[in-house]
């Protein structure tokens, strides 16, 4: 479906019209719950969290300053409601220490990553993005998938410009270390 | 050396983009949609409570100390009734049963009096109370919009 720009459904729900909301929902429900799951990775919660993060903005849209994007807007709210609502539980992951890349190059990393089937590519990934600690799989969600710009996930997470940079340089060093890792283990079983 | 790292980066944004499977029930937006509706018309109902209590109150003041001005002040002597001038002594001697009636009731009340003006009052709060409940209850279920 093509999706008109924010804007023009905004100014619609702030002329009465409630049923173009639906509109601005079904575009950012995807990014919208892959946030609230990057920062509490509880599908059910993460559902939650988006629900009433929409409702949130519905509540507010007369606040929106039309300037900026309505989509870094909405998700600052919804990172802000699931950081507030997470639960303080300390999430068991293999933490992937700072390992410096020396034994093999990134570009080896890459041609190894593209000799595995494309299902075999996306358990890999998904095991790294899972092992990243929770606001790390955010800004790569953000960056990568979302395509976002710098000044944007600096906007919606609160972190300066040159923190997300060097944060996004690390995340990308530790998925590569975590790439060549499984890829190491698949080997050895094999 | 930019080519380089813009390619591995390509990579890694094609991985992450395969890799996606985080996505919301079906019926997600169908759920916020409905809360949103159900606040509209919680509120619209509120709004309208509010403001139908707020005139009906006002519209029933007025009316009484009308109604009752209207009484004690105007000459009804032209009618040729026995009627003359209501003063507050003759609402005294018309009511002396209703007034037994509260003193009795009002047991422990029994010593103190109630002037004609009090009996009126309490009756006209008490009709207005039931006239209220009456009209909310043929008014609430309905959908208003102002």
């Amino acid at each position: 479906m093509k999706y008109k720009k924010d804007i023009y459904y905004v100014e619609k729900v702030l002329n009465g019209d409630t049923s173009a909301f639906a509109y601005l929902v079904n575009k950012h429900k995807e990014m919208a719950f892959i946030i609230a799951n990057r920062i509490v990775r509880n599908k059910e919660d993460a559902e939650e969290i988006a629900q009433d993060s929409f409702l949130k903005a519905y509540q507010a849209i007369e606040k929106f300053k039309k300037e900026a994007k309505f989509s870094t807007w909405l998700y600052r709210i919804i990172y802000n409601t699931a950081i507030s609502k997470t639960r303080k539980k300390k999430i068991e992951f293999s933490a992937i220490e700072d390992q410096i890349i020396n034994n093999y190059s990134i570009d080896e990393i890459v041609e190894n990553v593209n000799q595995l089937s494309d299902e075999e590519q996306k358990i890999q990934i998904d095991n790294a993005i899972e092992k990243l600690e929770e606001k790390d799989s955010l800004l790569i969600k953000l960056f990568y998938l979302n395509e976002s710009t710098i000044d944007e996930i600096s906007e919606i997470t609160g972190l300066t410009n040159s923190n997300v940079k060097v944060k996004l340089h690390r995340i990308r060093k530790k998925i590569y270390v975590e790439l060549q890792n499984s890829f190491q283990t698949e080997l050895n079983v094999v | 050396m930019e080519k380089d790292i813009n390619n591995r980066d390509d990579c890694l944004k094609n991985l992450i983009k395969k890799s996606t499977n985080e996505k919301p029930s079906i019926d997600f937006t169908e759920k916020i949609m409905q809360k949103i509706e159900a606040g509209i018309e919680t509120e619209s109902i509120e709004n309208y409570e509010k403001s139908y209590q707020k005139w009906w109150w006002l519209l029933v003041v007025i009316s009484t100390v009308t109604l009752f001005s209207f009484l004690l002040m105007f000459d009804w002597s032209f009618l040729n009734f026995q009627i003359e001038k209501p003063n507050l002594d003759q609402i005294n001697t018309i009511i002396p049963d209703i007034q037994k009636f509260f003193q009795s009731v009002m047991g422990l009340l029994s010593n103190l009096k109630f002037s004609s003006i009090s009996i009126i009052i309490l009756g006209t709060i008490i009709m207005l109370v039931f006239i209220d409940k009456f009209i909310k209850r043929y008014s609430v279920d309905k959908k208003y919009v102002f």
